[in-house]
């Protein structure tokens, strides 16, 4: 006991009783190991990198979008409380508002787009003497205060006697038993099973789906990429892309059609919405996303920077479904005339 | 009857007048009862003689013998209807003056033969001349065994228990008032049409509804009701009056046919519930009325809270205090706030502020409800120093009245000793849990 109380570790055991508790361990990871979609990126770059390039994250923050209504729209609540009135000066209305607006961006920080987490299995010992000891595997968890979830040290000594790294699954239940998060559960709630996923979807319940998986899953868990892309995906098939508009995730969303070069629904959609600078964006962070391709090559050779012409080079090389967003740029820039003769009348 | 008599046990039973109507085999059975009793006293003689010669163990177990007393003769045939009744339903003289014999549930005289006609019975006969005509056309009706009809008896029994149960249907929970059948609380439907405006969507509720007497010259004590009622369309107009009669039910259509005629236009915050927090007085009676959120419920005085149905409003706090029974002037007195509400905007031009609302469900974004409509906003708060009422809009109109809070119950045992020793210790280790994790950690 002559250690310093700093350094002390406090280290617990949790014995597992069950095998089955463990079933569950791979489902996810066989998933995300081929990319959805059947398609792999062009650029072998890791997706997350990218995510969190200064640029990327700009254009991201841009096409997000940000309605204070939205952002702090009434969500139901088991704490009933009345509203609170204030009789404010304009000065005060204004650092109040300025708060709010300050919170808001909190709320829309996005979650991270990491690439799927992959076990190693890491043997730290191999004790051959002392096998059999237990039926069970025995898992050591470090307690100790302040440290990283990532970085603690959580290891498993198996029936057979090798005492090896836990792996990801194990870690998140150690964690969870220990360090818990408010709103995460033990176990997988039986919405993300695929079925339940899909009647949610039905239902139209994007974001809170996408909340739910934020809480409950690591943002490089396989779950969590399968949730969210099975959601990206369906609201490209709905085109309901304004759902996610002004909410964190719709910065995921975006970064998740450009990498997969599946940006044409939401380039008609951002124009029919008369976010046209959005739509540049969008076409941005594709280039940047994808510095070989034809558009992207053109675009440095004729040093572009109108909106409109960004947006035609793109379809003029890359798009895939250049008619539907061709229609879309011609009903916009007709509108557009329309409202300028009118008003010049 | 020797199996009997080794179990130890023999039941006699002198019931001659059952046993004369009984089979020949039971009568044999008395027989043997009579024998067996003569056995019984010869064996009880010889065990008196042999109790000296033998030891207690080799005795047999003495028998048992139970007599049941049996009345050989019945008075109902002897007694007339009237007075058998009488021993069921009597109430004695001192019994009635104390208002006995006069409850819901008492028993009643019940005609038995009510249901019964002459000349039917289980056996389904017709007879003709008694209970069916002679003749049927030219045809003479023939003695007829019809067969039975099973539902007899129990129509029989139908139609007496409906005699001897008082007959209450009540009303479903609903529709009831605040108490049992009475009238307070109740519905009583909408207003009559004034020419052709029919009151549709309004619906009238019993406030109060009392028997009031006043002595005049001629008659002596004269008795009529009153009845207080509130009218409304549950959507902003409502109105209150009171009617007398003699009658009762006249008195309530002539309250509600008045209470059509002052309807007021009530404001309702969002069609829910008031626009701010109110104090209000009328005679004895005062009122804290709290605006609440969407949800909340009405909770508050049953008047209150019946006139709020009658109003629209769904969310409400209120409570009365002083004269709590006097109807009347709850009902003005809540009236009176009401019609007097200030709306936002007015409070934003009256001010010159911004009246700004935030909730918790909305994560406390400020939304501006009124600004001052000329556009000036005044730039310093007028904030009254000691008592900080204007800047508090929960307080702003209760003109400087608190709310009486009852102080919280203490414990039968807080006077005891060992309690306020145990108060004290607890004192003393008040932070001792979190500081032990802190210590055990080497945090502290």
């Amino acid at each position: 006991m002559a250690a310093p109380a700093a350094s002390r570790v406090f280290f617990a055991v949790h014995r597992i009783l069950t095998r089955n508790s463990l079933r569950c361990s791979g489902h996810a990871r066989h998933l995300c190991s081929g990319e959805p979609g059947g398609r792999s990126p062009a650029d072998a770059h890791d997706p997350g990198s990218l995510f969190i390039q200064p640029e990327v994250q700009d254009i991201l923050w841009r096409v997000t979008g940000f309605d204070l209504d939205k952002i702090f729209r009434e969500r139901p609540s088991k704490d009933l409380q009345p509203a609170k009135y204030h009789l404010l000066t304009e000065k005060q209305l204004q650092e109040i508002q300025g708060e709010a607006v300050e919170r808001g961006k909190k709320r829309l920080q996005m979650p991270p787009v990491m690439t799927c987490r992959e076990d190693v299995e890491h043997i730290l010992s191999d004790n051959p003497e002392i096998e059999g000891f237990d039926q069970h595997p025995y898992v050591f968890t470090d307690i100790s205060y302040n440290l990283p979830d990532r970085s603690r040290s959580i290891v498993v000594r198996e029936p057979n006697g090798k005492l090896r790294m836990a792996t990801h699954n194990e870690r998140d239940r150690m964690l969870q038993v220990y360090f818990p998060v408010p709103g995460r559960m033990y176990s997988i709630p039986e919405m993300f099973q695929e079925e339940n996923v899909e009647r949610l979807l039905r239902k139209g319940k994007y974001e809170y789906v996408l909340d739910r998986a934020c809480v409950q899953f690591e943002p490089d868990d396989g779950s969590y990429i399968r949730v969210t892309q099975r959601i990206y995906e369906h609201i490209a098939s709905v085109c309901e892309y304004d759902q996610l508009r002004s909410t964190r995730h719709f910065g995921g969303m975006a970064f998740y059609f450009a990498y997969y070069k599946k940006i044409d629904g939401l380039l008609v959609d951002m124009i029919q919405r008369d976010f046209l600078a959005d739509a540049a964006d969008l076409v941005k962070l594709y280039h940047i996303l994808h510095p070989n391709c034809e558009s992207a090559q053109q675009v440095k050779v004729q040093q572009v920077k109108d909106e409109q012409e960004l947006i035609q080079l793109y379809l003029k090389f890359d798009s895939h479904h250049g008619g539907m967003v061709e229609l879309a740029l011609q009903t916009y820039n007709e509108s557009r005339e329309q409202t300028q003769t009118n008003l010049g009348n | 009857m020797a199996a009997a008599w080794r179990a130890g046990v023999l039941i006699l039973t002198k019931c001659p007048r059952i046993i004369t109507s009984c089979s020949p085999e039971w009568q044999q059975t008395r027989h043997q009862c009579s024998l067996v009793t003569q056995q019984l006293q010869y064996r009880v003689c010889l065990r008196a003689h042999t109790l000296s010669q033998h030891s207690s163990a080799q005795m047999l177990q003495p028998p048992t013998v139970i007599t049941t007393i049996t009345r050989d003769t019945t008075y109902f045939t002897k007694v007339g209807a009237d007075q058998l009744w009488e021993g069921v339903v009597a109430v004695s003289n001192a019994g009635r003056k104390r208002g006995r014999g006069k409850r819901v549930g008492r028993k009643k005289i019940t005609d038995l033969n009510r249901g019964q006609m002459i000349g039917t019975g289980r056996a389904n006969f017709l007879w003709p001349g008694l209970n069916t005509p002679v003749l049927k056309g030219r045809q003479v009706i023939q003695r007829k065994q019809l067969p039975p009809n099973p539902d007899r008896d129990a129509e029989l029994v139908r139609i007496r228990d409906e005699m001897s149960r008082i007959s209450y249907k009540a009303n479903p929970p609903l529709l009831r008032g605040w108490s049992g059948s009475r009238f307070p609380g109740q519905s009583v439907g909408p207003p009559d049409p004034v020419g052709d405006y029919k009151f549709e969507g309004f619906d009238t509720k019993v406030l109060e509804f009392r028997l009031v007497t006043n002595m005049t010259g001629t008659l002596g004590r004269k008795q009529s009701f009153t009845a207080f009622v509130v009218v409304g369309n549950k959507n902003g107009l409502a109105g209150y009056g009171l009617g007398k009669s003699q009658n009762g039910r006249a008195a309530i259509r002539v309250a509600k046919n008045r209470a059509a005629q002052n309807l007021m236009f009530i404001p309702r915050f969002q069609n829910h519930t008031v626009f701010h927090n109110m104090y209000t007085k009328y005679h004895k009676t005062s009122i804290f009325v709290h605006k609440k959120q969407k949800g909340h419920g009405l909770v508050s005085h049953r008047v209150i809270s019946t006139i709020c149905e009658m109003m629209g409003i769904r969310d409400i706090h209120a409570k009365v205090e002083g004269s709590t029974k006097n109807v009347k002037a709850i009902t003005k007195g809540f009236f009176n706030a009401l019609i007097h509400q200030e709306t936002h905007q007015d409070l934003a031009d009256r001010m010159g502020l911004h009246v700004v609302e935030t909730s918790k469900l909305r994560a406390d974004l400020p939304v501006v409800v009124a600004s001052p409509t000329d556009g000036i906003v005044r730039d310093k708060q007028l904030v009254d120093e000691e008592e900080d009422l204007e800047m508090d809009y929960d307080r702003l109109y209760f003109g400087g009245k608190v709310e009486y809070e009852r102080p919280k119950k203490l414990p039968f045992y807080h006077k005891l000793r060992s309690y306020r020793y145990r108060k004290a210790e607890d004192y003393m280790r008040r932070n001792q849990a979190g500081c032990k994790v802190l210590r055990d950690a080497g945090l502290w």
